[in-house]
Formats: structure tokens, C-alpha cells, sequence
């Protein structure tokens, strides 16, 4: 009895180390902390570039006419992703040079700009502000690779 | 040579500290390499900031548009600036067949495992044994980063050679960004040391 009650302890502690009050995860070395992103929910989304190449990336040898999503993946991606600070999204994620992009309405009248990476990563700008940084390591759509 | 104390910070009059112990992840017991970095952000007071949220990550350096250099973390400490390594054998033209055969399953993990299996200077530097310097210098709408002042480049290129001289580290281990790890190759591109 008393074996379980510690049992059960130790686990409530490590599910409270893991997913704070703030409903973020705890994040490690290569997994970044994800928060609740926040969005509103999806009126409708328009791709309007898909298989694109950064200007970036100079390496004629990588291509990116694989990565392509469709409107379903994209809206599954906005819905599933959770919000990802800045600095940890540009130095623990993996950067790829393939990305689709477009607009997205939201339900509240809101209307955004999208940008999903094929390593799962992605950004929404509403407005004039900083964008709001994603990462998505449950979509598991044939597009995307998984690092 | 620079003056570090038993806290692992310098003192020097050209380094600042700042240390933010939210950004140390564990003792760093050796110092292989150098990694140089762009923040993303057009401040340092924007990194400074974010550096006080519990659960931010950073560099041991900072260094501001106009030069000033700050020191974020101690050096006896990690922390987590460098992400997954790529492969050091395919820079360096002399992966192993069994290297090449196991590259061709695109998995960042899987390789970063395999490099942290060796020592460096076999694998790049890492989390576990490399300083950061953070350059203050945002990414623009076109997605390259800003080009690094020649105010930075001064004090990047008088840190790169001081800490080099005090903890022992080859030229040839001092790298930018996305030499060591998948990033967007136009981070710290103009960087000069």
C-alpha cells in the first residue's frame, strides 16, 4: 500500500514537471517548451505558395518540390501546433529551407499569414507584430519529415 | 589571457556580466569549441529580457550592435545554444561506409546521437563542451539575417582570440551556426573573427 502511494506520488510529480499550470510542456536539450498557441479557431485557409525553396539555402542539390501541403494538413497544423518561443525555435529546432505559406481566417474576423517549415515548425503573423513562433511535433502528414 | 574567476566569469573591462543562471543547464567540464550566433532580435535588451523567464535559453555571450560585450552565462556552466550536430565527417570528405550508409536515412536525431557518440574534434562541438556568442541581429522580411556591424565583428574577433589563448581552442574549432547544426545559412554569415 505504502509502495503505491509513493508510486503514485512520484508520478503525479513528474506529470507537474512536465506540464506546468500554464498548460506548457517542460521542453528538454533538443525539444522546445510548448505553450497553447493561443489561435482562434479556422474559418479557412489559402495556400498560396507550396513546394518553395528559401532564397536562403544555396545548395542547388536540395530540393523542395516534395513539400507540399494541402488545406486539410495546413488547418491540422495550426489546430495541433503549440507556441514556441523565438530563441528556442531558432537555436533547438531544426531549420529546413522548404516551406509553403499563405493566408489564414480566423473565426473572430482575424485574418493571418502562415508559414509551415517541412520540419514541423511554422509561424502565424496577425498584423504588424512579432509572429506568433509553432512547432507541430505530432503532425505526422506524409510531407513532413521527421527529425 | 583573460582573468576568468572560480564563478567561470570574466573580468575584463571590455566584458559585462549579465549572467542569467536561468540560461545554465548543468557544468561544463570542457571547452572543445566556439559557436558564433545571431540573436534573430534587433536588441540586446530583447535577449536580456528573455532571459529572465525561467525557462529561457541563450548563450554565454552576447555582443550589441554598437560592440559592447556581455557575459549571459558562466563558463563552467552549459548551455543549450547549438542544437541537433550534423554529420562532422561529411564537411571533412571521410564519413565510413557505415557512416554514409546510415546518413542516407534522413534523421536529424538519429545523427546527432551517432556524432554525440564521439569525441570532438571527431564531432563538432556541442551543448556539452562549446561556448555560445550571441550577435545582436534580426532576421529581415526576406528571411537573411542583418549583415554584423564592423563595431561587432571588433569585439567578436578580441573575445574569439582571448578565449581561445585562455582555454586552449584551435582556430579550426570555432564555427558559425549553421556549420555545426540545420540552420538558416545566412545566421552570423558575415561574421569575421
Amino acid at each position: 500500500m505504502v509502495g503505491r502511494l509513493w508510486i503514485t506520488a512520484a508520478l503525479g510529480l513528474a506529470a507537474s514537471l512536465a506540464q506546468a499550470n500554464d498548460g506548457c510542456s517542460a521542453g528538454s536539450e533538443f525539444e522546445p517548451r510548448l505553450c497553447p498557441s493561443g489561435l482562434p479557431a479556422i474559418k479557412q485557409v489559402v495556400i498560396q505558395q507550396n513546394g518553395m525553396k528559401s532564397a536562403q539555402e544555396t545548395n542547388p542539390a536540395i530540393r523542395c518540390d516534395g513539400f507540399k501541403l494541402s488545406v486539410r494538413q495546413v488547418r491540422q497544423f495550426l489546430a495541433r501546433a503549440g507556441e514556441v518561443d523565438k530563441q528556442d525555435a531558432l537555436h533547438q529546432l531544426d531549420w529546413s529551407p522548404c516551406y509553403a505559406s499563405g493566408e489564414v481566417r480566423f473565426k473572430d474576423g482575424r485574418v493571418g499569414l502562415w508559414q509551415i517549415s517541412q520540419f514541423r515548425q511554422g509561424s502565424v503573423r496577425l498584423g504588424e507584430g512579432e509572429p506568433v513562433y509553432l512547432y507541430c511535433p505530432a503532425c505526422r502528414a506524409r510531407p513532413f519529415k521527421q527529425p | 589571457m583573460l582573468l576568468i574567476d572560480k564563478e567561470g566569469m570574466v573580468v575584463n573591462p571590455r566584458v559585462h556580466a549579465a549572467r542569467a543562471t536561468s540560461i545554465e543547464r548543468g557544468q561544463m567540464k570542457l571547452v572543445s569549441g566556439i559557436i558564433v550566433h545571431q540573436t534573430g532580435g534587433s536588441t540586446a535588451q530583447s535577449s536580456l529580457s528573455s532571459y529572465t523567464n525561467p525557462s529561457a535559453n541563450g548563450a554565454h555571450f552576447l555582443i550589441e550592435k554598437e560592440g559592447t560585450i556581455y557575459q549571459t552565462a558562466s563558463l563552467s556552466q552549459q548551455t543549450w545554444h547549438v542544437g541537433k550536430l550534423k554529420a562532422r565527417c561529411l564537411l571533412e570528405n571521410r564519413c565510413t561506409p557505415v557512416e554514409i550508409k546510415a546518413l542516407k536515412t534522413f534523421s536529424p536525431t538519429a545523427e546527432n546521437k551517432r556524432e554525440m557518440a564521439k569525441q570532438a574534434p571527431a564531432r563538432f562541438p556541442a551543448n556539452q563542451d562549446s561556448i555560445g556568442i550571441e550577435l545582436v541581429g534580426e532576421a529581415q522580411a526576406n528571411g537573411s539575417y542583418v549583415a554584423v556591424t564592423a563595431a561587432q565583428n571588433d569585439s567578436l574577433k578580441w573575445l574569439v582570440a582571448e578565449l581561445s589563448q585562455t582555454l586552449g581552442i584551435a582556430p579550426t574549432e570555432v564555427f558559425r551556426h549553421p556549420d555545426v547544426s540545420r540552420k538558416n545559412p545566412t545566421e552570423a554569415s558575415t561574421a569575421a573573427w
